[in-house]
Parts: structure tokens; C-alpha cells; sequence
């Protein structure tokens, strides 16, 4: 009961922020669809596409209205595109959420595969690797990558047809990508797991019972805790995954929501862009509970998103 | 022995292979990458019916041809009755896609139900016109004002025929047919078979890129044989690239400063001519890798466009500037010891704008003209309250290809988008005289007339017509751009 009255107390000071985060930015929604389909702007047209989309109403008696009709379920219609943004996302959601976890599920595979050496041999190989990925991983822009990537594997190397190709071809670039923006903390956290481990009376005594040392061991006595320290990561890098998706979406040409919001927000589409917002906000509270959920299976100690 | 008959049998059968790989190449759709995509079939959506006549699925009674004048369509002729009246006539025997007529009935009911669900279909001919079918062919239609010339307000695109089917899907008359339509990703498009020219075509796929690189790239990679919006800075690479030609139009989006004549400098004709003779707009094209100096309100390509670059004249534009008291002291022109300053305001929506104001800027301060630079979010409001000095703009002067289209909405004395605060009782004369002519080489006429009084005021300042380019592999080499965006995919792609 306490965690319904808690999503929906959420939910509806997600509203207000989604309201007054799309009207944030300057710009006038119905003179930008004129300028993006080459329309003159005169003020009968502009005034027609205004009241069209209440947008001549005040802010307050808009925010009412469009709270009413998502609460009803409907999240509105695109200025841009005339069509109603709920179907938009619904059909848009499937591309990203692939896309996302697939590339989460690569990083945190390459994590828990890279950790336990990273963390037996301090400053070794593994472990300098492990260092480089998290500081590239947050450093080097996504979009200056990604093209650069796309140019040696499709223009130089003729690897895949990365823009027309089934979706797998097309998805495959964008989802490495995700994961070498993920895969540095998700290393860093089981990294940090397995070294804690290492002092702990359980691996003395594991190794006592005759366990070899090093990775191998390590894996053994703390596989299960280094995969639960990363679900709390898991969670948040899912909600920054969704950030990046947008640079990648773009350059790739996927038809993912991240495209959409960039898009909505390029065109100041105010419906678009609260949608989408509210949709993130609801994507991401469901990544942290589910994250959360898994950590407490793996290990029923309170996680730092516990209460 | 066996490793010459080995040789013989692959030979062979490279021989026999060779013609099915070449009708499978011709086979194979048209791949086009471009940045727009339509969001919808339904043209009454948005600006889905530009994009869908951008896709060769859509058409309109009047198009525009590659000079940009209005010519005849799905509609032959278009006659205006003495009661103001008018009536068209359309091609016998048109046929939608599905291989229904497309009668004056039909043709009717689709401008009623784009007017009626689409304001931006009501511009030109209000919001509630009467229309009408007499006969198979012929259209009557009452506009709610006096209309000079209806063709063109017929080839804008929100006017685009289609007929919505019992099950709630479009059809259209355009050469090629929607097969499968992806929201935000491609259109899969196949020929109509009932297209009225009858040709044979291949099928094609659209497919939406935004990102200008990635289009570069997709070329490069022979994943696309038509990418249609390419940056200025990918051209010397794909240039340089065996298979790829490059095809340049200029596009009739003029660029071009508004001034704000309620300034009191700004007021004086002797100052705005100093302002436009100070302007090197050849060193504004480099700037922007591509277009072609103005010549006047109007591209030079167009029928009525005024064929003279406008003159860059340093030594006459400093001499005006003395005649009109602001004298250079220090550096900087002064009257009466107040500086001549000015803000020069740009907007964000178009990015040459950006690279164009530094380098304006430095023109017009080589004259001693202290200007300051600034960028506005929301462009309009800005210039509709008088919020600026100079302004940069562009717009589509004739985008149904009609020369009265931007004159009466920029130079008429109040009109819509006239912010200048212009007024010229003569050229509002002339505008009248143009709105009753019916014939085009009289409108031509005029409409250069009216440009080149609008060069002697200079309320506006053109600055330059923008070029666009459109990469192609080997197989579109010898495809001609439009100079628009409004046919992208056009019947002439066989």
C-alpha cells in the first residue's frame, strides 16, 4: 500500500516536472513545425496550429488538462506529427529496451568476467584495463565514437550494413557502444566486491579448505556478490543507458523512444516531451525496483536503494 | 585434364550466373537515406503530405517544376469565372493506386477534408471554401477572398489527393505506392501500377537518417544510393570516392537579413543601401560551403528572379553612409555623437545562420558599423513585437510557385510577416496588379518589377540562395535533384 501511494505521489511530481521541464527551453512549438515542413509563419496560421494544441491556454489550465487525460491513459498528440504520443511509444519502446539490454547485459557480462582478475592482481593487466574502460567509458563521447566506429565497419572494413541491414546488423554497433559506457563502473563495483572479499575471514578459509587461489578462486567464494553488487549499478547505468541510447539512436538511425525525445525536444513538441519524460521516469523507477528485487535474491543484506 | 574442365564448368556457370546477378541488381529497391521521414499516411496529419509527395506517393492538382513555376498536375487547367469563381478541370481517367477513379468528386471531398482537419491547408484558401463537383472532371470552387491565382495555392502541399478507403487506409495517385510503412524507421515503397505514365520502375526504400555523417557514411558503405541532405563538409570526402557523384541545387530558401525600419537609422533608404553594398555575399557562400549570391527577393533560377548578383561597392556604401550624416570617428560611424549601433539577431533552428552572423558582422564593422551579435530561441514573437534591428530569415519564396506568395506576405504594406514596418504605396499598387493578372508572363513581369523595387528600398536584404546536395551511387548517377525538397523520389526515376 505504502509503495502504491509512493509511485503515485512520484508519479505525479514526475508530471509537474515533465510539464515544466519540455516549456523549460525558449521556443515556440507551432512556429518550429511550420519552419521544419517550410511553412510561412503568419500569425493566422500560427494562432490556428496554437489553439489546435491549447497551447493559447494558461500554463496551469494546460498542465490540468493534460494530467486528466493521462490519467486516463492518454499521453496526448504530437505537435509535430499529429499522431498521439502514447502509440508512438509503445511502438518505439521495444528498439530501445532491446538496445539497452543488450548492451547492459554485454557490459555486465565483460564485468563479471573481468573483475575477479582484476581484483587478484592489482595493478596487472586486467586491472589497468579495468581503470582505462571506466575513464574512457565516461570521457569519450558517445556520438564521436559511435561515428567513427560506424565509418571503419561499414564504410572501411564493409563489416555490416550498419544503417540498412536486418536489425541485428544495425543493432550491433549501438549496443557496444552502450556497453563500453556501461562496462567501466560495472567493473569498477565488482572489482571493488571481490578485492573487499580477498581480506574476508570466508576467503581465507575457502582457500584453508584448499580452494586454488586468484581469479578462479575468487570467482567461486564471490561470484554471488560481485553479480549483486552490480544490480544497483545495472539499475542506474539502465536509466543513463537511456540518455546515451538518444545520441546513438540518432546516429544509427534506430527508431527508438531516445530518438523521439531528441526529436521532441529539437521541435519543441511539448506533448512528445512530457510523454517521454514521464515514460523515463517510469522506466526508471521500474529498473531500480527490479534491480533492487534481483540484488535482495542474490543477497538479502540492505542495498543502498533499500528503505 | 580435370582442372581444365574444372575451369571450363566455373567459367560457365559465372557466364550463366551473370545476367540473374544483373537483373537482381536492377531489381533491387532504390535505397534512399534522407533526414525526414513522413510520420504518418494520413497527409491531413501535420506536414505528412509534403513528406509523402517528397516520397513520390503523393500529388497535388498543380506542381512545380524545376525553375519553380506552377504547372499543371492531376489538374489541366485552372480558369477563373467573372464571378470570382473558379474552375478546374482535371485529367481524364486518373486512377488511385488501388486502381479506383480519381474523379472530381473524389478530388472534392479530399481539399474538403484537408481544410477541414488541417490548419495549415487553410493559408492560402481559408478556412471554408466552397468546392464542388460539376462533372467527372471539372471542380468548382469559391474561395472565401478574391484569389489572383488559384494553381499555385492548389500545389502547396497540405492539398495533396487521396481518398481514405472504407477500412480507414489512404491512397494516393503518386508514381510509386506505400508497401510497408515504419514509423520513424523506413517506407518500403513498390510502383503504382497505375500510375498514368505507365513506365516501369523499381521499388524503394526509405529510410530515415538524421545524422548528416551517418549519411555521408551509408554512401560511402554503397548501403545507400541516394542520401539526399548532405553536410557541406562530407563533400570533398565522397567527392573523392570512386562511384559516388555528388548533385548540388540551389534551393529557393532564400537567405536574407529583415531590418527593422521603426530604428531610426535603419529608416533611411541611404543607410539600408550602405548596409547591403557593404555585404561580400560571395565570402558569405564560402562561408557556408555552397549557394549563389542573391540577386533580389527571389532565387536567379526562378522565371522571375532578377538575373544580377546585388553589388558589393565598399567606397559608395561608406560615401552613403557620410551623405546620410553618420560619420566614421575613431572607427566607428557617429551622428551627433551617438555611435551607429546595431544588434544583428540569429536563431539556432538554422545553423548557417550561426557561421553567417560572425563573418556579416565583420562586413558591415569594416564600414564602422558597430554591431552586436545575438541568438534568439523563438525567432518569431521576437521580430512580431519589433524586438530587433536585423534580423537573419529565410522562408520559401514560391512554394507553390507563385511569385505573389512571399510579396504579399513580406512587402504588402501590414502584411502577415511584413515586421520591417515597410510601407510603399506604389509597390502595394503594383502587388494589386499582380493579384488580377492571370497570365504568367504577366506575373513574371511583375513580380520582377516588384523585386527590383524592393532592391531600391531594401526593407529586406537577400543575402544568398542556399544550395543543397545529394549524394548518389552509380546505379542514380545520372538522377537530377529538384531544386526543393517537395520530390525527392520523382516519376523521372525509372
Amino acid at each position: 500500500m505504502r509503495s502504491a501511494v509512493r509511485l503515485i505521489l512520484l508519479l505525479l511530481a514526475g508530471s509537474l516536472a515533465a510539464f515544466a521541464l519540455a516549456r523549460a527551453a525558449p521556443g515556440d512549438p507551432a512556429f518550429l513545425v511550420l519552419l521544419e515542413a517550410n511553412q510561412a509563419a503568419d500569425p493566422e496560421t500560427l494562432a490556428a496550429l496554437r489553439a489546435r494544441f491549447g497551447l493559447d491556454r494558461p500554463l496551469a489550465a494546460q498542465y490540468v488538462a493534460w494530467l486528466g487525460r493521462v490519467l486516463a491513459g492518454d499521453l496526448g498528440t504530437s505537435i509535430r506529427t499529429g499522431e498521439p504520443v502514447a502509440q508512438e511509444l509503445v511502438a518505439r519502446l521495444p528498439m530501445s529496451l532491446i538496445l539497452a539490454m543488450l548492451g547492459l547485459g554485454l557490459a555486465a557480462a565483460f564485468a563479471l568476467g573481468i573483475a575477479p582478475h582484476a581484483a587478484a592482481r592489482p595493478g596487472g593487466l586486467a586491472d589497468r584495463v579495468v581503470d582505462l574502460l571506466a575513464l574512457a567509458g565516461q570521457t569519450v563521447p558517445a556520438f564521436w565514437l559511435g561515428a567513427l566506429l560506424l565509418w571503419i565497419a561499414a564504410a572501411g572494413l564493409g563489416l555490416l550494413p550498419a544503417l540498412t541491414g536486418p536489425l541485428a546488423a544495425r543493432i550491433a554497433l549501438p549496443a557496444l557502444l552502450v556497453a563500453f559506457a556501461a562496462a567501466g563502473p560495472m567493473a569498477v563495483t565488482s572489482r571493488a566486491t571481490l578485492r573487499a572479499l580477498l581480506a574476508a575471514p570466508c576467503h581465507t578459509a575457502a582457500l584453508a579448505r584448499g580452494m586454488p587461489p586468484g581469479a578462479a578462486g575468487l570467482r567461486r567464494v564471490g561470484g554471488r556478490a560481485a553479480l549483486a553488487a552490480l544490480m544497483p549499478v545495472l539499475g542506474a547505468e539502465a536509466v543513463w543507458a537511456a540518455g546515451g541510447a538518444a545520441v546513438l539512436e540518432t546516429l544509427f538511425g534506430l527508431p527508438g523512444v531516445g530518438a523521439y525525445a531528441a526529436e521532441a525536444a529539437r521541435g519543441r513538441d511539448w506533448p512528445a516531451l512530457q510523454g517521454v519524460l514521464l515514460a523515463a521516469l517510469l522506466v526508471a523507477a521500474l529498473a531500480q525496483t527490479a534491480a533492487e528485487a534481483v540484488r535482495r535474491r542474490l543477497d538479502p543484506r540492505p542495498g543502498p536503494f533499500s528503505s | 585434364m580435370i582442372l581444365s574442365s574444372r575451369r571450363t564448368v566455373l567459367a560457365l556457370t559465372l557466364v550463366a550466373a551473370l545476367p540473374g546477378r544483373l537483373r537482381a541488381q536492377a531489381t533491387r529497391p532504390i535505397s534512399v537515406g534522407q533526414t525526414f521521414l513522413a510520420d504518418s499516411v494520413d497527409p491531413v496529419n501535420g506536414s505528412a503530405g509534403w513528406a509523402l509527395q517528397s516520397h513520390g506517393v503523393a500529388e497535388g492538382l498543380f506542381s512545380t517544376d524545376r525553375s519553380g513555376k506552377t504547372i499543371p498536375n492531376l489538374a489541366q487547367s485552372a480558369r477563373r469565372e467573372g464571378d470570382g469563381s473558379w474552375t478546374v478541370t482535371l485529367l481524364p481517367g486518373l486512377r488511385f493506386s488501388d486502381g479506383s477513379r480519381c474523379d472530381a468528386e473524389v478530388a472534392a471531398a479530399s481539399l474538403r477534408r484537408a481544410l477541414a482537419e488541417n490548419p495549415r491547408a487553410r493559408a492560402g484558401l481559408g478556412a471554408a471554401p466552397r468546392i464542388e463537383a460539376s462533372d467527372a472532371i471539372t471542380l468548382r470552387l469559391w474561395p472565401e477572398r478574391p484569389i489572383g491565382a488559384l494553381a499555385p495555392l492548389l500545389a502547396e502541399f497540405p492539398l495533396v489527393i487521396h481518398r481514405r478507403r472504407e477500412d480507414g487506409s489512404i491512397v494516393f495517385t503518386g508514381p510509386w505506392t506505400i508497401r510497408e510503412f515504419r514509423r520513424g524507421d523506413r517506407i518500403a515503397l513498390e510502383p503504382n501500377p497505375h500510375f498514368r505514365d505507365g513506365a516501369t520502375r523499381p521499388p524503394a526504400v526509405i529510410r530515415r537518417i538524421t545524422d548528416a555523417n551517418a549519411l555521408a557514411i551509408g554512401l560511402e558503405s554503397g548501403e545507400l544510393d541516394l542520401a539526399f541532405g548532405l553536410a557541406a563538409e562530407t563533400l570533398p570526402r565522397l567527392r573523392a570516392r570512386p562511384g559516388i557523384t555528388i548533385a548540388s541545387t540551389p534551393v529557393a530558401y532564400q537567405y536574407m537579413l529583415l531590418l527593422n525600419l521603426r530604428r531610426p537609422a535603419l529608416a533611411d533608404p541611404r543607410v539600408r543601401t550602405a548596409l547591403s553594398l557593404a555585404l561580400d555575399r560571395s565570402q558569405l557562400v564560402r562561408a557556408i560551403g555552397g549557394g549563389v549570391p542573391a540577386s533580389g527577393l527571389f532565387p536567379a533560377y526562378m522565371p522571375w528572379g532578377l538575373p544580377d548578383a546585388l553589388p558589393t561597392d565598399r567606397a559608395r556604401a561608406a560615401a552613403l553612409l557620410d551623405e546620410s550624416g553618420w560619420r566614421l570617428e575613431g572607427g566607428v560611424r557617429r551622428r551627433g555623437g551617438e555611435p551607429l549601433e546595431l544588434t544583428l539577431t540569429a536563431y539556432p533552428q538554422r545553423p548557417d545562420f550561426l557561421t553567417l552572423a560572425p563573418v556579416v558582422r565583420a562586413q558591415l564593422e569594416a564600414l564602422g558599423v558597430r554591431l552586436r551579435t545575438e541568438v534568439v530561441e523563438a525567432i518569431t514573437p521576437a521580430v512580431q513585437a519589433g524586438r530587433f534591428d536585423i534580423s537573419f530569415w529565410t522562408t520559401h519564396v514560391a512554394p507553390g510557385g507563385d511569385p505573389a506568395f512571399a510579396l504579399e506576405q513580406y512587402a504588402r504594406t501590414k502584411a502577415p510577416l511584413n515586421v520591417m514596418g515597410f510601407s510603399d504605396p506604389a509597390l502595394d499598387a503594383l502587388l494589386e496588379r499582380l493579384a488580377a493578372a492571370a497570365e504568367s508572363e504577366v506575373r513574371h513581369a511583375l513580380a520582377r518589377e516588384a523585386a527590383l523595387m524592393l532592391n531600391a528600398a531594401l526593407p529586406i536584404i537577400p543575402l544568398l540562395t542556399p544550395e543543397w546536395h545529394v549524394g548518389l551511387s552509380a546505379r542514380l548517377s545520372g538522377y537530377r535533384p529538384w531544386p526543393s525538397d517537395y520530390h525527392i523520389l520523382h516519376a523521372e526515376i525509372r
